[in-house]
Protein backbone atom coordinates (compact mmCIF):
# COMPACT_ATOMS: atom_id res chain seq x y z
CA UNK A 1 0.00 0.00 0.00
CA UNK A 2 1.12 3.42 -0.89
CA UNK A 3 0.96 6.83 0.97
CA UNK A 4 -2.04 8.06 2.57
CA UNK A 5 -3.46 11.26 3.43
CA UNK A 6 -6.78 11.54 4.86
CA UNK A 7 -9.31 14.74 5.07
CA UNK A 8 -12.52 15.39 6.94
CA UNK A 9 -15.26 17.90 7.41
CA UNK A 10 -18.24 18.40 9.02
CA UNK A 11 -21.22 21.13 7.71
CA UNK A 12 -24.52 21.55 9.05
CA UNK A 13 -27.71 22.07 7.52
CA UNK A 14 -28.25 25.35 9.01
CA UNK A 15 -24.83 26.46 7.60
CA UNK A 16 -26.14 26.06 4.01
CA UNK A 17 -29.62 26.97 4.79
CA UNK A 18 -28.33 30.87 6.16
CA UNK A 19 -25.66 30.74 2.83
CA UNK A 20 -28.84 30.15 0.50
CA UNK A 21 -30.75 32.78 2.00
CA UNK A 22 -27.77 35.21 2.32
CA UNK A 23 -26.09 35.09 -0.66
CA UNK A 24 -28.90 32.71 -3.00
CA UNK A 25 -27.15 31.58 -6.70
CA UNK A 26 -24.22 33.97 -6.20
CA UNK A 27 -23.01 30.90 -2.95
CA UNK A 28 -24.00 28.19 -5.58
CA UNK A 29 -22.29 29.28 -8.71
CA UNK A 30 -19.02 30.18 -6.63
CA UNK A 31 -18.61 26.97 -4.45
CA UNK A 32 -20.52 23.68 -6.81
CA UNK A 33 -20.14 23.05 -10.35
CA UNK A 34 -22.93 22.65 -13.04
CA UNK A 35 -23.17 19.34 -12.53
CA UNK A 36 -23.65 18.85 -8.99
CA UNK A 37 -26.34 22.09 -9.01
CA UNK A 38 -28.40 19.77 -11.29
CA UNK A 39 -27.72 16.79 -9.36
CA UNK A 40 -28.60 18.43 -5.83
CA UNK A 41 -31.45 20.67 -7.33
CA UNK A 42 -30.77 23.34 -4.26
CA UNK A 43 -31.24 21.09 -1.57
CA UNK A 44 -29.45 22.40 1.39
CA UNK A 45 -28.92 18.33 3.07
CA UNK A 46 -27.52 17.46 -0.32
CA UNK A 47 -25.43 20.61 -0.67
CA UNK A 48 -24.24 20.19 2.60
CA UNK A 49 -22.80 16.84 1.86
CA UNK A 50 -21.53 17.79 -1.06
CA UNK A 51 -19.70 20.82 0.64
CA UNK A 52 -18.49 18.85 3.59
CA UNK A 53 -16.82 16.04 0.59
CA UNK A 54 -15.17 18.97 -0.98
CA UNK A 55 -13.78 20.18 1.92
CA UNK A 56 -12.51 17.08 2.97
CA UNK A 57 -11.33 16.17 -0.46
CA UNK A 58 -9.29 19.19 -0.18
CA UNK A 59 -7.41 18.40 3.21
CA UNK A 60 -6.94 15.24 1.72
CA UNK A 61 -5.06 16.83 -1.42
CA UNK A 62 -2.88 18.53 1.88
CA UNK A 63 -2.20 22.00 0.21
CA UNK A 64 0.06 24.69 1.40
CA UNK A 65 -1.59 27.69 2.58
CA UNK A 66 -0.60 29.46 -0.51
CA UNK A 67 -1.86 26.63 -2.43
CA UNK A 68 -4.91 27.66 -4.40
CA UNK A 69 -7.71 25.69 -4.75
CA UNK A 70 -11.41 26.68 -5.67
CA UNK A 71 -14.19 24.87 -4.59
CA UNK A 72 -15.49 23.95 -7.91
CA UNK A 73 -12.50 22.29 -8.94
CA UNK A 74 -13.82 19.33 -6.59
CA UNK A 75 -16.34 17.81 -7.92
CA UNK A 76 -19.00 15.18 -5.84
CA UNK A 77 -20.93 13.32 -8.24
CA UNK A 78 -23.68 11.74 -6.51
CA UNK A 79 -25.31 9.91 -9.35
CA UNK A 80 -22.84 6.34 -9.80
CA UNK A 81 -23.20 2.96 -8.78
CA UNK A 82 -21.08 2.57 -6.07
CA UNK A 83 -21.82 5.83 -4.32
CA UNK A 84 -20.60 9.64 -4.29
CA UNK A 85 -17.48 10.06 -5.76
CA UNK A 86 -15.16 12.86 -6.01
CA UNK A 87 -13.68 14.22 -9.41
CA UNK A 88 -10.57 16.79 -9.87
CA UNK A 89 -10.58 19.45 -12.20
CA UNK A 90 -8.28 22.35 -13.10
CA UNK A 91 -6.03 23.42 -9.67
CA UNK A 92 -7.14 20.57 -7.73
CA UNK A 93 -5.88 17.76 -10.52
CA UNK A 94 -2.75 19.78 -10.30
CA UNK A 95 -2.42 19.53 -6.70
CA UNK A 96 -2.96 15.95 -6.86
CA UNK A 97 -0.44 15.17 -9.22
CA UNK A 98 2.14 17.30 -7.17
CA UNK A 99 1.28 15.04 -4.17
CA UNK A 100 1.10 12.08 -6.30
CA UNK A 101 -2.12 11.67 -5.09
CA UNK A 102 -3.65 8.66 -7.55
CA UNK A 103 -6.90 8.10 -6.01
CA UNK A 104 -9.75 9.30 -3.84
CA UNK A 105 -12.04 7.69 -1.29
CA UNK A 106 -15.10 9.24 -0.08
CA UNK A 107 -17.20 8.38 2.78
CA UNK A 108 -20.49 10.57 3.62
CA UNK A 109 -22.89 10.38 6.36
CA UNK A 110 -25.73 12.67 7.26
CA UNK A 111 -27.36 12.57 10.50
CA UNK A 112 -30.42 15.11 11.07
CA UNK A 113 -28.25 18.06 11.67
CA UNK A 114 -25.55 18.28 9.11
CA UNK A 115 -23.28 16.31 7.21
CA UNK A 116 -19.83 14.80 7.57
CA UNK A 117 -17.09 13.39 4.65
CA UNK A 118 -14.44 11.51 5.43
CA UNK A 119 -11.63 10.90 2.53
CA UNK A 120 -8.98 9.19 2.02
CA UNK A 121 -6.08 9.60 -0.88
CA UNK A 122 -3.92 6.67 -2.05
CA UNK A 123 -0.33 7.21 -3.42
CA UNK A 124 1.42 6.88 -5.33
CA UNK A 125 -0.10 6.84 -8.32
CA UNK A 126 -1.05 3.01 -8.90
CA UNK A 127 -4.49 4.36 -9.73
CA UNK A 128 -5.13 7.69 -11.23
CA UNK A 129 -7.91 9.89 -9.83
CA UNK A 130 -11.15 10.47 -11.78
CA UNK A 131 -10.46 13.43 -13.80
CA UNK A 132 -12.78 15.63 -16.29
CA UNK B 1 -4.68 49.82 5.02
CA UNK B 2 -7.24 52.46 7.42
CA UNK B 3 -8.89 50.95 10.65
CA UNK B 4 -12.08 51.76 9.00
CA UNK B 5 -11.32 48.88 6.27
CA UNK B 6 -10.12 45.96 9.16
CA UNK B 7 -13.95 47.86 11.43
CA UNK B 8 -15.87 46.77 8.07
CA UNK B 9 -13.87 42.96 7.89
CA UNK B 10 -14.94 42.33 11.76
CA UNK B 11 -18.14 43.67 11.13
CA UNK B 12 -18.66 40.71 8.24
CA UNK B 13 -16.54 38.37 10.57
CA UNK B 14 -19.07 38.73 13.51
CA UNK B 15 -21.89 38.45 11.11
CA UNK B 16 -20.89 35.25 8.83
CA UNK B 17 -17.93 34.04 10.58
CA UNK B 18 -19.51 31.58 13.10
CA UNK B 19 -16.74 31.99 15.26
CA UNK B 20 -17.18 30.74 18.99
CA UNK B 21 -15.81 34.17 20.44
CA UNK B 22 -16.04 37.69 20.09
CA UNK B 23 -14.56 38.80 17.13
CA UNK B 24 -13.72 42.17 18.83
CA UNK B 25 -11.30 40.36 21.28
CA UNK B 26 -9.03 38.89 18.12
CA UNK B 27 -6.34 41.10 16.88
CA UNK B 28 -5.02 41.67 13.40
CA UNK B 29 -2.71 38.63 13.14
CA UNK B 30 -4.79 36.09 14.81
CA UNK B 31 -5.35 32.75 12.80
CA UNK B 32 -9.19 33.01 12.47
CA UNK B 33 -9.66 29.24 11.30
CA UNK B 34 -7.67 28.74 15.00
CA UNK B 35 -9.80 30.57 16.48
CA UNK B 36 -12.97 28.13 14.83
CA UNK B 37 -13.72 29.68 11.64
CA UNK B 38 -15.01 26.41 9.58
CA UNK B 39 -14.30 26.38 6.04
CA UNK B 40 -17.91 26.95 5.06
CA UNK B 41 -17.70 30.22 7.33
CA UNK B 42 -15.14 31.32 5.30
CA UNK B 43 -17.42 30.95 2.14
CA UNK B 44 -19.94 32.90 3.74
CA UNK B 45 -17.23 35.12 4.30
CA UNK B 46 -15.74 35.76 1.17
CA UNK B 47 -18.99 36.59 -0.81
CA UNK B 48 -20.47 39.15 2.00
CA UNK B 49 -16.93 40.64 2.12
CA UNK B 50 -18.02 41.17 -1.78
CA UNK B 51 -20.85 42.83 -1.02
CA UNK B 52 -19.47 45.19 1.68
CA UNK B 53 -16.74 46.38 -0.86
CA UNK B 54 -18.27 46.26 -4.02
CA UNK B 55 -15.68 43.50 -5.10
CA UNK B 56 -14.90 39.69 -6.58
CA UNK B 57 -12.15 37.72 -5.52
CA UNK B 58 -10.60 35.95 -8.37
CA UNK B 59 -9.61 32.19 -8.16
CA UNK B 60 -6.48 32.95 -7.86
CA UNK B 61 -6.98 34.39 -4.43
CA UNK B 62 -9.07 31.43 -3.21
CA UNK B 63 -6.20 30.44 -1.17
CA UNK B 64 -5.93 29.43 2.85
CA UNK B 65 -3.70 32.68 3.41
CA UNK B 66 -6.13 35.40 1.72
CA UNK B 67 -8.28 34.43 4.86
CA UNK B 68 -6.30 33.59 7.34
CA UNK B 69 -6.48 36.80 9.35
CA UNK B 70 -7.87 40.16 9.49
CA UNK B 71 -4.64 41.51 8.14
CA UNK B 72 -4.83 39.34 5.47
CA UNK B 73 -8.21 39.85 4.17
CA UNK B 74 -7.15 43.69 4.59
CA UNK B 75 -4.20 43.19 2.21
CA UNK B 76 -6.32 40.97 0.22
CA UNK B 77 -9.00 43.70 -0.08
CA UNK B 78 -6.51 46.44 -0.92
CA UNK B 79 -5.19 44.72 -3.68
CA UNK B 80 -8.37 44.24 -5.12
CA UNK B 81 -9.94 47.73 -4.69
CA UNK B 82 -6.12 49.05 -5.91
CA UNK B 83 -6.96 46.80 -9.38
CA UNK B 84 -10.69 47.91 -9.91
CA UNK B 85 -10.78 50.32 -12.04
CA UNK B 86 -12.05 53.62 -11.09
Amino acid sequence: MGRLSVGMDLVSFREVEEALASFGDRYLRRVFTDQELSESRGDARDLAGRFAAKEAAIKALTPEVEDVVPWRSVGVLSRRPGGPSITLTGKAMELSRRRGISQLRLGLSRTGEGAGAVVIGHGPRANRPEHS
Amino acid sequence: MSDSIRDEIRRVLSDHGRLPGDVSSLSDDADLFQAGMTSHASVNVMLALEDAFDLEFPDRMLKRSVFESIAAISDAVGQLTAETPA
